[in-house]
């Protein structure tokens, strides 16, 4: 199960990008308790955020808004699904972000 | 400012300094919007501009009789690099050490990475300042390590509240190489003061 504070912060509508640092943590326990294809997914965008800087430097405010409407609903959607099998919102996840990037 | 410190800022003016298209910001980690954007390791891994940041950091805090000289992953990492070789070409010996954001969750599960012990004298560092905290979290990290921080320097400060946040956590010296009234952006005095 994911932690339940990561909803809460990923529906923050201040989440800024300094937030990214706290959801990878996130992710990482996640992923270290439970190995299921949607910890690791999370885990490896929070931390392709991190290795791009979003976390530390910023970047153009552009991708920002891709990525908050086009990436962060649809991983709230995932969420929403567990425990029942979230394939199609994962689907529709790696899809907008691989639009996002 | 010496011609070190004037050569460095030309170079981080001619390779970390960029301005937004028209119509185009960037959006900080603070989730601030700006129209410009310093992107610190572009100078910091380059040969010339680490050399001049570690001879930069040196004069800054030659005198100050420090052990160790740090900040927090990954933005430090370069400066601490450069910083221990400069004190080596001058004969002098300190430590650096980097402060990992999150805590490994296996293996030696350290936060700080280097050879820090505690009682050591410390400065941390950061290429650029917005709010600190950066610099803040490296800060008190190396308290809760057991030691003494004698400084918080930034090459760049934004101004947007640094000092101002420092204070709030009983830091109160603090010093910038360069402000970013340097690069030619205006910011009212009285924004430093406050922590946004």
């Amino acid at each position: 199960m994911y932690p339940t504070t990561l909803k809460p912060l990923l529906t923050n509508p201040a989440f800024i990008p300094n937030d990214i640092t706290e959801a990878a943590s996130q992710c990482a326990e996640w992923f270290k308790n439970t190995a299921s294809v949607e910890s690791f997914v999370f885990l490896s965008i929070f931390r392709n955020l991190q290795s791009l800087g979003w976390n530390h430097q910023g970047m153009l405010t552009s991708d920002w808004n891709h990525f908050l409407t086009d990436v962060l609903p649809r991983m709230v959607a995932v969420l929403d699904t567990l425990p029942a099998d979230p394939s199609a919102q994962l689907r529709a996840l790696v899809i907008g972000y691989h639009s996002s990037i | 400012m010496s011609d070190t410190e004037q050569r460095l800022l030309e170079l981080l003016k001619e390779r970390s300094f960029k301005r937004a298209k028209s119509g185009e910001f960037f959006t900080l980690s603070s989730g601030e919007k700006s129209d410009y954007f310093i992107d610190g390791k572009m100078t910091a891994v380059c040969s010339e501009g680490a050399d001049l940041i570690g001879e930069v950091l040196y004069e800054w805090t030659k005198d100050l009789g420090i052990d160790a000289i740090g900040g927090l992953q990954v933005g430090a990492v370069p400066l601490v690099t450069a910083a221990v070789i400069s004190y080596r070409r001058h004969g002098q010996s300190i430590e650096g050490f980097w402060v990992r954001e999150e805590v490994k969750s296996h293996g030696t599960k350290k936060q700080v990475e280097g050879g820090l012990k505690p009682g050591m004298r410390v400065v941390i560092v950061d290429d650029v300042f917005t709010k600190g905290g950066s610099a803040l979290k490296a800060a008190k990290a190396a308290k809760e390590f057991g030691c003494e921080v004698v400084l918080v320097l930034a090459l760049v400060d934004r101004l947007r509240g640094a000092r101002a946040l420092f204070r709030e956590n009983g830091i109160e010296n603090y010093e910038r190489v360069f402000s970013i009234r340097e690069f030619g952006i205006d910011v009212p005095d009285d924004v430093e003061a406050v922590a946004h």
